[in-house]
C-alpha cells in the first residue's frame, strides 16, 4: 500500500457562527493527482488553507508526510509547494527576482536558484518577461509564476487552489505538461478546481465536500460504481453527473428566472 | 467632499476674492495698476497647479472613461470643458477674475469692456490649458510607471514649501542681492511672454503698443483650444496608453546577493527588501529628506544663530539629524509587511519562522538608514566641529533608537496591518493608529535624551553622554526582543486577520 502524505482526522474550522469545514477526514496517498471539489462556498479553500498552514484548524489533525503539521510547521513548509488563491506574490520584484528569492528561502544555493529560476522561465513561456515587474503581469502569468514558485525547490506535494482559473488556453497547457510531470516524478497533487472537465482529464482521485463536510472521495471508477443516475445505467457517467448527483441543487426549468 | 469641506472652500473663494477685489482697488488708486500682475499670476499659478495637487491626492472623474459613453466628439469636447470650469479651484480662480474685474470697473469704468474681454479670454486660456495638462497627468495615471512618478513629483514639490519655511525663518539665506543679472532678464522675458504679463500689457499699455500682446494672447488661445481638440479627439478614438513590455532576447538569471557573514536566506531577504525599497520612489524620497535638510542647515549660515555657535551648534544639528533619521525609520518598519501586500502569504508559506523575517527586514531597514546616516553626519562633521566623545555618544543614542523603533515597528506592524498603495499620493506608510502609538516611542525617548542633557548641564557631568548613549544602546537591544517576541506571537494567533489587512 502506498504512503498517505495528507490525511487529516475531524479536521473542523469555524468562522465565529459559521462552520466552514466539518469532521474532515481526507488521505491522500502518494503519487496520487488528488481532485478536491465542491460548490462555492463549501469549504475548499479553507481546507486547503489549514492544510498549507495558512489557516489554523479550530480543532482537529492535519499529518503532512507523516508529521504533525501543528507541531512541525518549518519542516513540513519545506516539503511542501502552494499555489494559494491570492497567489501570494511579491509584485514588485521581477519574475526572476521572485522566483530566485523564493528558491533561497526554501535554501537552494544561489547558483541553483538562479539555474532553476531559468529553466522554470524558459518552460513558463515567461522568458521575455522575466525583467518585468509581476505587478505588471497578466493574470496567467501571474498564475504560471505562481505555480514555478511552488515548484522551484523541488517539494513532494503541490497544493494548488484553482490553479487554472483565469488562465488561457495556452497557459493551461503548459500548467498541465508541468504538473502531470511532477506526478510522473513521484509528486503528489492536491487541487481544487471548479473546472470539472480538467480534474476529470487530470485527476486520479477525487474528493467532493458540500457544506464542509466530505461526501464523495475515491477515484473515479469508485465515484461512478457508488452514484447510480436514472437513465445512466449502461454508460459512465461523466464527473459533472457524478459532482451533480452528490451535490444536488440543480434548478429545474420552473425555478429559473421566469422573465429570462 | 464633505459639508464641513464645502464651506470651508466657499469661504475661502470668498474671503480670497474681497481680498483681490481689495488690492486691485489699493493698486489702481495708488496709480500702480503694473502690480495688477501680481494679482493676475496669483491667479494662473492656482488655477494650474491646485487642480493638479487634488487630482494627485484623490483622483477625480478620468475623462478618458466619459469617451467610452455614447456621447458626440463635440459633446465630449463641451463636458471637457465644462468640467473645468466647474472644478472647486477654477471657480475660485473665476471668482478671483470678477473681483478683479470689479475692482477695475469701481476705480477705471472707462476700463470695464476691454478687462472684460481680456479677463474673459484669460480665463478662458486657463480652462484648456488646465484641461491639457490635467489630460497629459491621466495619461500618465493610465499606467503604474506613470502613477508612481506622478506620486515622487508631487511629493518633491510638496518639499518646496519646506525650503521656504527655512528660507522665511532664516535658516536658509538666499543672496537675492547678489543674484547674477541673467536671472532678472530671464524674469522680464518670462513676464513679456506669459499670459498675466500679456492680460496686463494689453490693459495697461507702456511703451509698446498694445497689438503685440493681444496678437500672443490669442495665439496662446488658438493653440490652446487646437491641443485640447487634438488631445481629446485622439481620447474619443480609443488612444491606449497602457504598459508596454520590452521584449527580451536572451535570458539571463544573475545569481542573488550573498552578503558577508549572513545566511543564505537573509541575504534573499535583505536583497528582496533592498529592491522593494528601491522601487518606491516615494519612499526614497521621505528617506532622503532628512538628509537634504541636513546638508541644507549644515551650509546654511545662518542655522548658527538657530542652534548656538561653535561646538553647540553643530552636537544641536547632529543631534537633530540623528534624532530625524531613527524617527524616519516609521516610514519603513511601522507596516514592515505594508509594502509586501499579497506577498505576505508567501512568508506564511516559507519554511521561515516570522521571527526570522522580521529580524532580516529589520536588518535591511536599519541598514538602509544607517547608510543615511553615514553620509549625512560626515557633511555636518566636516562643517561643525563636534568631540569625538560627543560623536560617539550621539552615534550611540542615534543606534538605540534606530533599534528600538525596529522592535516597536514589529509590534506595530502585526498590530495594524495596512496594505500600502504605492500609486496613491493619499496612502499613508503605516496605519493612522501606528502613528499615534508611536508617541508611546518617542515620549520616554524623548524624555531620556532631555534627562540627560539636563543632567550634563546642571551637573557639568561630561561624560554622561557617552556613558548614557553606550548603556542605551545595551537596553535597547533587550527592548527590542522582547518586543519581537511579543510581535511573534501575536502575529502566530491574528494570522488571518493581518493576512485579511493585506490583501491575501
Amino acid at each position: 500500500m502506498a504512503e498517505i502524505v495528507v490525511e487529516t482526522v475531524a479536521l473542523r474550522r469555524t468562522f465565529g457562527p459559521l462552520l466552514a469545514v466539518d469532521d474532515l477526514h481526507l488521505r491522500v496517498e502518494q503519487q496520487q493527482f488528488y481532485g478536491f471539489l465542491g460548490p462555492n462556498g463549501a469549504g475548499k479553500s479553507t481546507t486547503i488553507k489549514m492544510l498549507t498552514g495558512l489557516l489554523r484548524p479550530t480543532s482537529g489533525q492535519i499529518r503532512i508526510l507523516g508529521m504533525d503539521l501543528a507541531t512541525n510547521t518549518v519542516a513540513v513548509k519545506s516539503r511542501i509547494g502552494v499555489v494559494p488563491e491570492g497567489l501570494a506574490l511579491f509584485e514588485r520584484l521581477t519574475g526572476a527576482q521572485l522566483l530566485n528569492f523564493v528558491g533561497r528561502m526554501y535554501g537552494l544555493s544561489r547558483e541553483v536558484a538562479a539555474e532553476r529560476t531559468a529553466e522554470l522561465l524558459e518552460f513558463m513561456d515567461l522568458k521575455d518577461s522575466a525583467d518585468k515587474l509581476v505587478a505588471d503581469y497578466s493574470h496567467g502569468m501571474k498564475k504560471k509564476t505562481a505555480l514555478a514558485a511552488a515548484v522551484i525547490h523541488g517539494p513532494a506535494i503541490l497544493f494548488l487552489d484553482e490553479p487554472f482559473e483565469g488562465v488561457d488556453a495556452i497557459a493551461a497547457t503548459t500548467l498541465k505538461r508541468l504538473l502531470q510531470r511532477f506526478i510522473s516524478h513521484g509528486g503528489t497533487i492536491f487541487l481544487t478546481s471548479h473546472v470539472l472537465e480538467v480534474v476529470e482529464r487530470l485527476c486520479t482521485h477525487i474528493g467532493i465536500i458540500r457544506q464542509g463536510r466530505l461526501v464523495a472521495s475515491g477515484s473515479l471508477e469508485e465515484l461512478r460504481a457508488g452514484v447510480k443516475v436514472a437513465g445512466h445505467e449502461q454508460a459512465a457517467l461523466t464527473l459533472e453527473e457524478i459532482f451533480l448527483q452528490v451535490v444536488g441543487g440543480t434548478k429545474q426549468d420552473a425555478e429559473v428566472i421566469s422573465w429570462l | 467632499m464633505s459639508a464641513v469641506g464645502y464651506v470651508m472652500g466657499a469661504l475661502f473663494a470668498l474671503g480670497t476674492s474681497a481680498g483681490m477685489c481689495a488690492a486691485t482697488i489699493f493698486m489702481l488708486r495708488s496709480g500702480q495698476p503694473h502690480l495688477l500682475e501680481f494679482l493676475l499670476w496669483a491667479v494662473f499659478l492656482f488655477w494650474q497647479l491646485v487642480p493638479l495637487l487634488f487630482e494627485g491626492f484623490s483622483p477625480g472623474l478620468n475623462f478618458r472613461e466619459v469617451a467610452r459613453y455614447p456621447v458626440t466628439l463635440r459633446l465630449y469636447l463641451l463636458l471637457n470643458a465644462a468640467y473645468g470650469v466647474f472644478d472647486p479651484a477654477a471657480l475660485t480662480a473665476l471668482l478671483w477674475l470678477l473681483s478683479i474685474w470689479i475692482g477695475i470697473v469701481a476705480i477705471r469704468p472707462a476700463w470695464a469692456l476691454p478687462a472684460a474681454g481680456l479677463l474673459l479670454a484669460f480665463a478662458a486660456l486657463n480652462v484648456f490649458l488646465n484641461r491639457i495638462i490635467i489630460g497629459v497627468f491621466e495619461r500618465f495615471q493610465s499606467t503604474r510607471k506613470g502613477r508612481e512618478r506622478v506620486v515622487v513629483v508631487l511629493l518633491i514639490l510638496m518639499l518646496v514649501p519646506q525650503m521656504f519655511n527655512l528660507m522665511i525663518n532664516g535658516l536658509i539665506r538666499v543672496p537675492w542681492a547678489h543674484m547674477p543679472p541673467w536671472t532678472l532678464n530671464v524674469v522680464t522675458g518670462v513676464r513679456h511672454v506669459a499670459p498675466p504679463g500679456l492680460v496686463l500689457e494689453s490693459l495697461v499699455p507702456g511703451t509698446n503698443t498694445v497689438l503685440v500682446p493681444l496678437a500672443l494672447l490669442a495665439g496662446y488661445l488658438a493653440l490652446v483650444v487646437f491641443l485640447q481638440v487634438r488631445q481629446l479627439r485622439a481620447v474619443y478614438l480609443g488612444e491606449i496608453y497602457a504598459e508596454s513590455f520590452q521584449v527580451q532576447r536572451e535570458l539571463k538569471v544573475k545569481p542573488g546577493w550573498q552578503l558577508p557573514g549572513m545566511s543564505e536566506f537573509m541575504s534573499a531577504i535583505v536583497e528582496k527588501e533592498l529592491r522593494y525599497i528601491r522601487q518606491n520612489a516615494r519612499l526614497i524620497v521621505l528617506l532622503v529628506n532628512p538628509l537634504v535638510l541636513c546638508v541644507f542647515l549644515a551650509f546654511a549660515g545662518s542655522a548658527k544663530q538657530k542652534f548656538g555657535f561653535g561646538i553647540s551648534g553643530g552636537i544641536g544639528l547632529l543631534g537633530a539629524f540623528a534624532l530625524l533619521l531613527a524617527v524616519s525609520v516609521s516610514n519603513l518598519s511601522y507596516n514592515t509587511f505594508g509594502m509586501d501586500r499579497e506577498g505576505f502569504g508567501r512568508w506564511l508559506l516559507s519554511p521561515l519562522p516570522l521571527q526570522k523575517v522580521m529580524r532580516a527586514k529589520n536588518f535591511a531597514q536599519g541598514g538602509l538608514i544607517t547608510s543615511v546616516y553615514m553620509l549625512g553626519a560626515p557633511i555636518i562633521l566636516y562643517v561643525r566641529h563636534v568631540p569625538l566623545d560627543l560623536v560617539v555618544a550621539v552615534t550611540a543614542a542615534f543606534f538605540a533608537m534606530l533599534i528600538i523603533h525596529l522592535g516597536a515597528g514589529n509590534l506595530f506592524s502585526v498590530y495594524w496591518p495596512k496594505r500600502i498603495e504605492f500609486a496613491q499620493m493619499n496612502s499613508r506608510m503605516a496605519s493612522s493608529a501606528a502613528g499615534f502609538a508611536s508617541l508611546l516611542v518617542l515620549l520616554p525617548t524623548a524624555a531620556a535624551i532631555g534627562a540627560v542633557i539636563l543632567a550634563t548641564w546642571l551637573l557639568k557631568l561630561n561624560w554622561l553622554p557617552l556613558a548614557a548613549g553606550l548603556a542605551g544602546l545595551a537596553v535597547s537591544l533587550a527592548v527590542y526582543s522582547w518586543l519581537t517576541d511579543w510581535a511573534v506571537r501575536h502575529a502566530e494567533d491574528h494570522l488571518e486577520e493581518i493576512a485579511g489587512a493585506l490583501g491575501v
